[in-house]
């Protein structure tokens, strides 16, 4: 049986060089028990490693709940959301995104920086 | 926790008034700098996320916790050459800064390199098998000859290896030459409810 592909739509913005966001799709291909973050490892990893995703101090078991994305337009956590076909992968805030789907968590944040 | 920190936070500043700033040396900031920032600029050149699955996958198959002196070997060949050939050529696709995780996985690799060296090396001068180091070439923990710490210096730019006796306190150090698996098969029929029988 071939491999099932899916297509995922993703949310892509460099505020330093673009004056507006834009979305880019991958094609990748499914194996069973993916989960989203899954899904952007695979893109980092074997097409695009130019995107920006929260990754490097990620617990991957649903606690640190840095991976926070907005899937399908459904807020989630990227390593606890499984995947079963296309989706669209977008940050939580639009406003302050640093990079693609990386943004400035919140105001408490922000006031204490 | 909080009332050690603010202590240790106290007892610095405190320090930091007292001392002199030490000279800062330009060159060598600027000799960090541009290795740090070259990546950045380089068009082409190795993938970092491709190099650290290979680096991943040559650890994970010569240096778990089942070895031998050959993949030992090989493996620091392997280091050497990632050394020479593809750490100065490693490049970032998107130039921007901000949160870019192909570029802190290239500063990243520098390190990682370096343990994975500092890990096969000794591993390598260890010429026996004890708790997750087995070596299948010597496959018997050898209390006789290694009861023994070893310890890692750089001296002239250069890895350089020494034992040193461990410490003893109250309980006294086993002896002798033990196989490796038949006492895996002991310490786990002591402390297994079901006797070991896994």
């Amino acid at each position: 049986m071939p491999q099932k592909k899916i297509k995922v739509k993703m949310f892509k913005f460099d505020p330093a060089v673009e004056n507006e966001p834009h979305y880019k799709v991958y094609e990748v291909p499914l194996t069973e028990g993916m989960s989203v973050l899954d899904i952007l490892d695979y893109i980092y990893e074997n097409i695009d490693s130019s995107i920006a995703y929260y990754d490097h101090a990620a617990c991957r078991h649903g606690l640190c709940s840095g991976c926070i994305v907005v899937v399908n337009r459904k807020t989630c956590l990227a390593c606890q959301t499984p995947v079963s076909g296309d989706i669209t992968i977008e940050p939580p805030s639009k406003f302050k995104v640093i990079r693609d789907l990386v943004y400035t968590p919140s105001q408490i944040m922000e006031e204490q920086v | 926790m909080l009332v050690e920190g603010a202590i240790a936070g106290e007892s610095a500043a405190e320090y930091a008034k007292k001392v002199d700033m030490p000279e800062i040396d330009e060159k060598q900031i600027e000799k960090l700098m541009e290795k740090a920032l070259n990546p950045l600029k380089r068009k082409d050149g190795v993938k970092p996320a491709e190099l650290k699955k290979r680096i991943q996958r040559m650890a994970h198959e010569k240096l778990g916790p089942v070895r031998k002196r050959e993949g030992i070997e090989e493996l620091i060949r392997f280091i050497e050459v990632v050394k020479e050939k593809e750490l100065p050529k490693l490049y970032v696709s998107s130039k921007n800064r901000k949160y870019n995780k192909e570029w802190i996985e290239t500063l990243e690799l520098e390190n990682v390199i370096q343990i994975l060296e500092l890990s096969a090396k000794s591993a390598l001068m260890r010429t026996e098998s004890r708790g997750v180091h087995y070596r299948l070439d010597r496959p018997y923990t050898d209390n006789n000859n290694w009861l023994k710490e070893i310890i890692i210096k750089k001296v002239n730019n250069k890895i350089d290896l020494t034992t040193r006796p461990v410490t003893v306190t109250k309980l006294p150090l086993p002896r002798g030459v033990i196989p490796y698996i038949e006492m895996m098969k002991k310490v786990m029929e002591a402390h297994s409810e079901i006797g070991g029988h896994h």
